[in-house]
């Protein structure tokens, strides 16, 4: 048996080695797992879709693996498992059962893991909160009134509250690491083409989505990556394998790392001055690890990466609001009213400006892969905001824009050349505008929980490594884990 | 001194060995080489813009690299060359006399190899087609056959290489167009995964990884070491590939184990194929036998029509995207395209970002699809071509056809054309002549079109390989196992 405290304590590969030595079984895991889920879940609304049977079934099972017999939990879109709801936090989704594991989830099973439940997800998705109209919002283990991030929301509320000490996730824009900044986790996204998206997917969201996990040791991050990484038969292409583990990565030090950070908006909006302390200080601790650090940020338009992301956003919106049609048989108005405008700008948006649009991802990564050249990492605070109240970005898109007429007259045109949804789109990306970079330049990044706002809510610091640089990551998110220790900072819920 | 006999008789490797034993110099190359262009090239129109005085200069100076002192050209889409006009088979970029400031990667790659770059070769505005007959510049044409097309969109290149005004010319590919021309031409042409060659500076990837830079060349073993010497990202690639195990050049000459071979010979889009295209296959099945490899029938599980729909639709919103982009470059107006063009530009401004992306989606399953046929077979192979090289002119759209497209766009019904049955037709009409190379820019696989079969009239025609991603190896492996068995250097057009 393990007491609920010492569960919670663990982190994934410490409660596999209990397992391993038949300390614990699998199934004590799980129950743990379970009455903790069964205590606070309630609260956070973290878990939307529960697979206690299924999961009871497996931990009897003789698993193997670096997970076998860790409890974990799936993100409700893309993750995955078969017989069981994908929703993507959708009401156009909530009947739809895939009939295979994504790769991602079946690589998760053969290392082991105990899949008991899908965590809640934004529709499609979309947002950097958590509060689709499907299931609910869930809230922040820190602090019930506010949000947990998103859109991997539920599983960075899951972990927080020690449901688990894993979560499956995914990043088109931040997903991973903004809830992990939300939460006071550790939140890392691997380089584009490092896990597959398949078999249902080549590349989500041009390749500017990866998946992985969140968690609360660098070395569990580490060590999942290890069981991820690598293409499968189908991917569309393969990039340069490790040249060792990642969990060995995180015994190295790393070398004196040259450190460019900056605190401004990439798209001229406020940052809060605890997001601008949180990125000081932790220059200076670097500074104090011996790293070379200096105020400095790559000449990228930050308004034209918001937009270009929003333009590829209207594309995709709209392409999977008519395959929900073909797939499930949904309506138009199962789907959140955000969610429609957003398809009606990609429907009105002729292929053209959408290839221009992509085709300037180019000029990003280019000055981003040269700003790499003279640093080995860029550093800015995970949120430009602390964790907002729930609600407070619930006023519909479609309510501020007075778009109901246009909804209902399909006057896409007329709306995409107002401007008024980019517009209206960027004062929601003005709390997470420093995420998206990584995300169109397909370079990996993570948010480390090196810091606290006087309110208790938790905020990240940020770091975008160079292309397939996966490797510098780990080190440094080790050493500062060493010197700046996080695991001990718990919500009192 | 060179003999022009024996200058021809060369591949580029050869060459620079001449060059690097001091029996010839690079300027002596170049010179040979100008001076067959000057006697083939009015005949041909394969190089469009020359550089002999950039080439000179650069003959002079200390070469390295594996390629030193080798006459080189590049293709005049992409393939930038600094100072150099560049005009993309354009007519509104030739009139604006464009000159891009800065070489691409490639270029630099290729200068760094040692080439010496002394002309541009022909294109189809925007490479948008499998026929080199841009109104900009005129047709180029087969030197086995001047009446013949040497195929597009890399035509101009493939046709330079065939008539011996170098052995090895620059390329790209994003439906066809180094294996199109390299088959129509008697040549082997290799399209790289996707990834495997750069597209900066001025691009990240083009068409989704779809297309692709490299060569068309008369021997197997340039393509391999030219591939060596131009492979990985540059700093704005989106796709940074796992590297090869080892170089090409080495596995040109490596021995080969026994390989699982699936053919197909019928049309992905269900049009009809020249005995001859299938004879050049069966041929092939025949040989592969004798060289120890398994071979048998067999068909990856993918909608080829709904493939090459997927594929026009992509590329009328790129070719939407380029003309707004030369428009803002040049402030030329629709006068500065062809009306080909023109039409392919309003189908994708009058497509919809949400149908381009799922089109893209659908890439997704073609790669996983032949992803599960790659892990039964080794290697797929059917004709690269689905006829001989049809006449000069033959595949131009008819002018009643121009004429109803210009007053369709004028009243603006350019969706409701893409809404009617027209695509499948615009399909089957623009396909049907090279129906099987899609399935390789789609999917990112690496692909090649070998050179093992000429008509009873004297015209060349290619076996096509799709490998898996990462296959690149593969293919030279076989391609240089066929040289030898069946070799075809000394097959040489009369021109």
């Amino acid at each position: 048996m393990i007491s609920a405290a010492e569960y919670q304590q663990l982190d994934g590969l410490a409660l596999a080695a209990l397992v391993r030595k038949k300390e614990v079984t699998a199934t004590e895991l799980l129950e743990a797992a379970l009455a903790r889920s069964a205590q606070v879940n309630p609260r956070i609304n973290a878990i939307v879709t529960p697979m206690h049977e299924i999961a009871r079934d497996r931990a009897r099972q003789a698993l193997t693996g670096p997970f076998a017999g860790v409890p974990f939990l799936l993100k409700d879109i893309q993750e995955d498992y078969a017989g069981v709801t994908t929703s993507a936090g959708s009401r156009a989704f909530r009947n739809y059962r895939p009939v295979r594991h994504a790769h991602f989830v079946q690589r998760l099973l053969d290392a082991g893991v105990v899949v008991f439940g899908k965590t809640n997800t934004p529709e499609l998705a979309l947002k950097g909160t958590t509060e689709p109209a499907l299931f609910g919002a869930t809230r922040n283990p820190w602090n019930l009134d506010h949000t947990a991030g998103g859109s991997s929301g539920g599983s960075a509320a899951a972990v927080a509250a020690g449901i688990v000490p894993i979560a499956g996730a995914s990043d088109g824009g931040g997903s991973i690491r903004i809830p992990a900044a939300c939460c006071g986790l550790f939140g890392f996204r691997p380089s584009r083409g490092r896990v597959s998206a398949g078999p249902a997917f080549g590349e989500v969201w041009e390749g500017a989505s990866s998946e992985h996990v969140i968690t609360r040791s660098v070395r569990d991050s580490a060590a999942i990556l290890d069981v991820l990484q690598g293409a499968v038969s189908g991917d569309p292409f393969r990039i340069t394998p490790p040249e060792r583990s990642y969990l060995e990565e995180t015994q190295r030090e790393p070398r004196k790392l040259r450190i460019a950070f900056s605190t401004h908006s990439p798209i001229g909006m406020g940052v809060d001055p605890e997001c601008v302390s949180a990125v000081q200080d932790t220059a200076r601790l670097l500074e104090g690890m011996g790293h070379t650090v200096l105020e400095d940020a790559p000449k990228i338009d930050g308004a034209a990466v918001a937009e270009c992301f929003l333009l590829m956003y209207f594309g995709h919106v709209a392409a999977t609001v008519a395959s929900a049609r073909k797939l499930t048989g949904a309506r138009e108005n199962d789907f959140e009213m955000d969610t429609r405008v957003l398809a009606l700008m990609g429907r009105s948006l002729p292929a053209g400006e959408y290839v221009a649009a992509h085709a300037r991802w180019n000029e990003f990564a280019r000055t981003l892969g040269e700003f790499h050249q003279q640093y080995d990492l860029y550093l800015t605070p995970t949120l430009a905001q602390a964790p907002a109240r729930i609600g407070s970005q619930d006023t519909p898109l479609a309510e501020r824009i007075g778009v109901w007429p246009i909804l209902a007259l399909g006057m896409g045109k007329a709306l995409l050349r107002s401007g008024l949804v980019q517009k209206s789109a960027r004062v929601s990306l003005a709390r997470v505008p420093f995420t998206q970079l990584s995300n169109i330049t397909g370079t990996p990044s993570m948010s480390v929980p090196l810091h606290w706002t006087k309110a208790g809510l938790p905020i990240g610091v940020h770091f975008i490594a160079r292309f397939g640089e996966e490797a510098t990551l780990f080190q440094l998110a080790a050493q500062l884990e060493q010197v700046r220790p996080w695991k001990d900072q718990r919500p009192s819920i | 001194m060179i003999s022009a006999e024996e200058y021809r008789r060369h591949d580029a490797l050869g060459l620079a060995e001449l060059v690097r034993s001091r029996q010839v110099s690079a300027s002596e190359l170049l010179e040979a080489a100008i001076a067959r262009s000057a006697e083939v090239n009015p005949k041909l129109n394969a190089i469009i813009i020359p550089m002999h005085e950039l080439a000179r200069e650069r003959a002079q100076q200390n070469l390295e690299g594996p390629f030193a002192g080798v006459p080189f050209l590049t293709k005049d889409l992409f393939q930038e060359y600094a100072g150099v006009q560049t005009a993309f088979g354009c007519k509104g970029l030739k009139a604006a006399h464009y000159k891009p400031d800065i070489h691409a990667e490639i270029t630099a790659r290729w200068l760094k190899a040692g080439a010496v770059v002394f002309g541009r070769t022909n294109t189809p505005e925007f490479g948008a087609k499998g026929i080199t007959e841009p109104e900009a510049w005129g047709p180029t044409r087969n030197p086995w056959n001047l009446e013949r097309i040497p195929g597009g969109s890399s035509g101009g290149s493939a046709s330079a290489v065939a008539a011996g005004i170098v052995p090895m010319a620059g390329a790209n590919d994003g439906g066809g167009s180094i294996r199109i021309p390299a088959a129509y031409c008697g040549l082997f042409g290799l399209k790289p995964g996707r990834g495997r060659t750069p597209w900066g500076p001025q691009m990240s990837e083009a068409m989704h990884g779809a297309a692709m830079n490299h060569v068309v060349s008369r021997s197997v073993r340039d393509s391999a070491a030219m591939l060596d010497a131009t492979h990985g990202s540059d700093t704005g690639s989106l796709c940074h590939l796992a590297p090869p195990a080892r170089s090409y050049l080495e596995e040109v000459s490596r021995a080969l184990g026994k390989l699982r071979i699936a053919f197909s010979t019928r049309s992905p889009i269900g049009s009809t194929v020249d005995p001859e295209a299938i004879k050049a296959v069966t041929d092939a099945t025949r040989l592969l036998e004798s060289l120890g490899h398994h071979v048998e029938e067999a068909e990856p599980q993918v909608d080829g029509l709904q493939l090459a729909k997927d594929f026009i639709v992509m590329w009328f919103a790129q070719c939407a995207a380029t003309v707004r982009q030369i428009k803002r470059r040049t402030g030329c107006g629709n006068e500065g395209f062809e009306l080909d063009t023109l039409a392919m530009a309003a189908f994708g401004e009058a497509s919809r970002a949400s149908e381009y992306v799922e089109g893209y989606w659908r890439w997704g399953d073609y790669t996983r699809q032949l992803g599960e046929f790659h892990q039964k077979y080794d290697l797929y192979m059917t004709p690269t071509l689905a006829h001989p090289a049809p006449r000069v002119g033959q595949i131009a759209t008819p002018q009643w056809q121009h004429v109803a497209m210009k007053i369709l766009m004028a009243l603006g019904l350019s969706r409701v054309i893409l809404k009617s049955g027209m695509i499948e037709q615009m399909v089957q009409e623009n396909l049907k002549w090279v129906p099987f190379t899609q399935l390789g820019n789609l999917t990112g696989v690496p692909g090649m079109s070998v050179p093992l079969h000429w008509t009873p009239d004297g015209l060349p025609l290619g076996v096509h390989f799709l490998a898996s991603h990462g296959g690149e190896g593969l293919l030279f492996q076989l391609a240089g196992q066929l040289e030898q068995a069946k070799p075809w250097k000394d097959k040489w057009p009369s021109l």
